[in-house]
């Protein structure tokens, strides 16, 4: 592994001239309470790439779940552009940045968040029926999203009846479903033991490896380590953008 | 035990907001049963006035070959009872007779009851104050002017002691007051009171029309005008005396084989709502009974499946509580005890709110009643025993039906996964996800909606008695009733005054027409005598068929002035009406008839100049269609003999005389020199009538009135539209009608307010889920259409439960609903709409608050 220090105000994959995936600018998140402002991000530049995978570490209250809030349009930053796939996505209506993000981003999140009397099927079917898709179409997403984190036999279970790691492959099939542009997962491995942590890092590093843009927040360095890049934030600012070598 | 409330009543504090709800709720659910409880105690269950109330019987005398006609007792009857009997301690005599008590022009209508001497001693009531009757002060012929009043005419005189001894008018007649009655006693009937009592000697004096079965005096034999009560020997049992009194009647029916044919007595239980001659008078209302507690029952489950679901909401919060404290070592019992106990003190709070809110309505009901009966209502609706036990059990029941179950499942923690999980998180796992949540709530929309409808029907039927057409066209009419007979005027006299008053209305500026007539339809009495082919001798033992065989007629009775049809705008149809000298001299017999009964007595032919004759009162009827009214109906005792015969003279439309008559049953006006009573009233027609005008018009009416006779009562003054809206029949209907609005509103209230509460909790409940939806690109209109889907499905659930529900209920009252059908199409649409509507902005407005969830901050409560 080599690390490269680069402008922490500049951080971008380097790469191959073409239009990056997502490129935030100049972003900066400054919330209001009781009358006093915390800057979460100031002035953070970052640019991926399709197909890259990157992890965001850093310490607690860095602004990790922040920067992946507004990635996922979950969020607006409070200054600052974010271009998704060269549109400008920063400024959109709830309403549009609600069909941006059920059409391009994925979510895998720490504590898996399947909704609890649905089952699995329905689970990963979830962001599809927003797309007003027919049945049959959803059936064959689902099932593919299934197969490839190895739950189609659990189809049918509710989420209480799987452990920790199934439930989160079901996360993670569900945020693959609607082949998003993006996968965003925060501490993916947070709520896991070690081997269901390691087991679920491998299926990311499988997806990876079969095209899929992955950006996931994470404090565990061992895990960081899976990426191809990692991008250190330290109070609210971009430290650190390092590249693993192949 | 003592801890468990104690810290039941510290969990109470803690939350006072779910208190103050929780208690409001089961005070309105309680409050009304206790408000019902305590009328239907008071009416069918709680003890009478009198003592050792098990003792005493009604006697009746019952006609042998036709067992379902009874009839009174004369006074020499009474004496013969009395003194023969071997069964009874001590047998007394009573009749209730309207009278109008007061000073001269300031007379009003009042029930007294006139009574035999030991009246109170066979009760076994002391005076509160005085004396009772002496038996001389009973003998007819004496003439006794002595008077016992009630406690209450006592104490509209501020508890005065000079009222002992004072003068009271009754009819215009002094009476020396010689006792008051105690405090409650409202003699034999439950709250309806004499106002006054006075001694058997008046009887004549002070007896009307109403309740007479003839014109008999007193004294004589033939008479059928008491109703006899005794209280029963010692040992000895209603079936034990039955021998011993058939073997009186037979003894009586041999001494006076005319008076006493065919008559043998039998004795029932004290009637406690009615004074009648039939022991089976009562039936009707005691049907109400049930269905009234039925229907308060059901508001109190409403409200306790509301309470239950709050419970719940509640319980899923505190969750994590119970896990710790069964993880402590707390037994699934004591759990159970705890909430139980909590459950308890919250009822308790909302049974003390409801005994207040019960009994406060139960005096509004009361006082809505005082203000159209003409008698004494004695409601003594204090808490009594009877009725703080029977809240103390609405307490129970309400514990037991909102608190048992919450408490079960709260004790039946997944240990484990309660300690792990999100505190208070809506974690649903349901097997049948079909099934729309909260089922609760949906029982709770479907009687809610059951109740909903009950209250539709009847306000429909209030809405039909309010626009019920009388078929008479007055015009701007004024009814002016009064009673010349209480200002001691005697029939010729008051005949003399009637023509001189009749007049002097007339000739009044702005007047169209002025008439007499002896009752006013829709009026609180009805008159009616049966009418038959003249010429017909029918034998005791025949059966006819037709009117040609001599069947005779019920027919509602009236006797009228010459202007009576073209003041009340009704056309002789054919014929003519009657002249001037006919109504005003007893002249030849003509009648006037409806054409109702015009083609019962003569299907075929025309009434018009044939002759008809009144038929006996035994004679055989046949159905006249349904007369039933609630003021009572009364035999009119015309002077004619009935085989007197009476020529037709006019024809006029039938018209309905009662607002319960479905259709005219056939009426018979008489000219009113024939058919003399002194309880008249005057129709005084003017050309128009603005409502600034009314209180004028109304004035001059009384001083024309005090001008011809400052002495003479006007029992009544209003406009023909105020005559028909005070009517008793439309009280009762608008009464029911208020009542089952204030059962619906309040189930409506609660079901909606429990629906609102329980999406809104859930919505608070599910924002991580709706925040993890919104995140996989849920857009608002999604997150509304899946909780305003959840709620709809709810709703729906419950209308269609409901609706059978209500239609068993439309069934269950359709015999006391006022001309609606038990499925009425308006009812059953506009009941779930408005249970629709307001349903779905109750889930509207949680589900639009979820739809302003803020994603993050939703993901971020992990």
């Amino acid at each position: 592994m080599t690390s490269t220090q680069v402008n922490p105000q500049k951080s971008t994959s380097g790469g191959n001239g073409t239009t990056p995936l997502i490129r935030l600018d100049s972003v900066t998140k400054v919330f209001l309470t009781d009358e006093v402002e915390t800057h979460a991000l100031s002035g953070i530049h970052l640019d991926i790439r399709d197909g890259e995978y990157i992890s965001i570490a850093g310490p607690s209250g860095c602004g990790k779940s922040t920067l992946l809030s507004i990635l996922g349009l979950l969020d607006t930053p409070s200054d600052g552009s974010y271009a998704l796939k060269g549109h400008e996505v920063a400024n959109l209506s709830f309403a549009d940045r609600a069909r941006i993000r059920n059409r391009e981003i994925g979510f895998i999140f720490q504590s898996f968040n399947l909704i609890g009397d649905l089952t699995v099927y329905e689970n990963v079917e979830l962001p599809l029926t927003y797309r007003g898709m027919s049945a049959g179409d959803r059936k064959g997403l689902v099932t593919q999203a299934l197969d490839r984190v190895g739950m189609a036999h659990r189809a049918k279970h509710l989420p209480s009846q799987l452990s920790g790691g199934q439930q989160q492959r079901v996360a993670v099939a569900r945020a693959l479903a609607g082949k998003p542009a993006i996968l965003l997962a925060d501490e993916p491995t947070g709520n896991l033991d070690s081997r269901n942590g390691e087991a679920v890092m491998n299926l990311l590093k499988e997806l990876h490896a079969g095209g899929a843009t992955i950006c996931m927040v994470t404090h565990d360095e061992r895990f960081a380590q899976h990426a191809d890049r990692t991008v250190h934030l330290f109070d609210g600012r971009v430290v650190e953008d390092s590249r693993v070598a192949a | 035990m003592i801890r468990d409330f104690k810290f039941a009543l510290r969990q109470l504090l803690k939350a006072p907001a779910f208190t103050i709800a929780a208690a409001t709720v089961l005070a309105l659910g309680i409050g009304v049963n206790t408000a019902v409880f305590s009328l239907v105690n008071t009416l069918f269950f709680a003890p009478p006035a009198y003592s050792k109330a098990n003792e005493m019987v009604q006697l009746f005398s019952q006609d042998i070959k036709d067992p379902k006609k009874f009839r009174g007792f004369s006074y020499p009857t009474y004496l013969d009872i009395r003194d023969q009997n071997t069964v009874f301690s001590d047998v007394m005599a009573f009749n209730l007779a309207f009278v109008g008590i007061g000073q001269k022009g300031d007379t009003r209508r009042a029930f007294s009851a006139v009574v035999s001497s030991n009246y109170f001693s066979v009760l076994g009531v002391q005076l509160a104050r005085g004396r009772a009757f002496l038996p001389e002060e009973e003998t007819p012929g004496h003439n006794a002017s002595v008077a016992i009043v009630s406690y209450s005419y006592w104490q509209k005189q501020n508890l005065d002691p000079g009222v002992l001894g004072s003068q009271i008018l009754v009819n215009g007649h002094s009476f020396t007051v010689i006792g008051i009655a105690p405090k409650g006693f409202v003699g034999t009937m439950q709250i309806l009171s004499p106002e006054v009592w006075l001694p058997m000697s008046v009887y004549d004096q002070v007896a009307n029309d109403f309740g007479a079965d003839d014109k008999t005096t007193i004294a004589d034999r033939k008479g059928t005008q008491l109703r006899i009560m005794g209280r029963l020997k010692p040992g000895v049992t209603p079936v034990a005396a039955k021998p011993a009194l058939e073997g009186l009647a037979a003894n009586l029916e041999k001494a006076y084989p005319v008076e006493q044919k065919d008559q043998t007595f039998i004795t029932a239980p004290v009637a406690r709502n009615s004074v009648s001659n039939n022991p089976r008078a009562e039936g009707g209302l005691k049907a109400i009974a049930p269905l009234l507690l039925g229907m308060a029952v059901v508001v109190l489950l409403v409200a306790c499946l509301n309470l239950a679901n709050m419970l719940l909401a509640r319980g899923t919060a505190r969750r994590k509580e119970m896990a710790v404290r069964l993880a402590l070592g707390a037994s699934r019992w004591r759990i159970v005890r705890e909430l139980l106990t909590e459950g308890f003190a919250l009822a308790l709070l909302g049974g003390v709110a409801g005994l207040i809110l019960g009994l406060w309505s139960s005096d509004l009901l009361v006082a809505s009643m005082r203000k159209l009966m003409p008698l004494d209502i004695v409601w003594l609706a204090g808490p009594n025993p009877a009725i703080l036990m029977a809240t103390f059990g609405f307490c129970l029941l309400a514990t037991l039906m909102f608190a048992l179950g919450p408490a079960l499942k709260l004790s039946r923690s997944a240990l484990v996964a309660d300690l792990k999980e999100h505190a208070g998180e809506d974690v649903v796992r349901r097997r049948w996800r079909f099934l729309p949540r909260h089922p609760l709530v949906v029982v709770q929309m479907a009687f809610s909606l059951a109740l909903i409808t009950a209250a539709a029907l009847f306000i429909r039927g209030a809405g039909k008695a309010a626009s019920a057409d009388s078929g008479l066209r007055p015009g701007a009419s004024y009814v002016l009733e009064v009673d010349a007979s209480l200002a001691g005027y005697d029939p010729a006299r008051a005949q003399e005054l009637y023509r001189n008053l009749s007049d002097r209305l007339a000739a009044l500026p702005g007047v169209e027409h002025a008439t007499i007539c002896a009752v006013v339809p829709f009026g609180m009495f009805e008159q009616s005598r049966k009418v038959q082919r003249a010429g017909m001798h029918v034998a005791p033992d025949a059966k006819p068929a037709t009117a040609a065989d001599g069947l005779a007629f019920e027919a509602s009775w009236n006797s009228v002035g010459a202007d009576y049809f073209t003041t009340v705008g009704l056309p002789v149809v054919r014929g003519r009406t009657f002249s001037e000298a006919e109504a005003t001299q007893p002249g030849p017999k003509v009648a006037i008839i409806d054409e109702a009964l015009a083609k019962k007595l003569w299907p075929e032919a025309d009434a018009l100049g044939q002759r008809i004759q009144f038929a006996p009162t035994n004679a055989v009827s046949a159905d006249s269609g349904g007369t039933a009214h609630a003021g009572g109906s009364a035999d009119v005792n015309e002077s004619s003999k009935p085989e007197e015969t009476i020529e037709v003279v006019g024809i006029v439309p039938a018209t309905r005389h009662a607002l319960f008559e479905k259709t005219p049953g056939g009426g018979i006006y008489l000219p009113f020199a024939r058919g003399f009573q002194s309880d008249i009233s005057f129709f005084v027609r003017f050309h128009s009538l603005s409502p600034e005008n009314e209180s004028n018009t109304a004035d001059l009416i009384r001083r024309t009135v005090r001008e011809v006779d400052p002495s003479l009562p006007i029992l009544s003054l209003s406009t023909f539209a105020q005559h028909l809206d005070s009517n008793l029949d439309l009280w009762l209907v608008r009464a029911g009608a208020a009542l089952f609005s204030i059962f619906g509103l309040l189930a409506l209230g609660l079901a909606v307010v429990g629906l609102y509460g329980v999406k809104a909790y859930s919505v608070a409940r599910r924002t991580r889920e709706i925040g993890i939806r919104m995140a996989l690109g849920a857009q608002a209109g999604a997150v509304l259409r899946m909780i305003m889907g959840e709620g709809i499905v709810m709703v729906a659930t419950g209308l269609g439960i409901g609706l059978l529900l209500a239609m068993a209920t439309g069934k269950l009252l359709s015999g006391i609903l006022y001309e609606v059908g038990a499925l009425d199409p308006v009812a059953f649409t506009a009941a779930p709409l408005v249970l629709t509507v307001a349903a779905l902005i109750a889930t509207w407005l949680p589900a639009r608050r979820a739809t302003q969830v803020n994603p993050i901050q939703a993901l971020r409560t992990e």
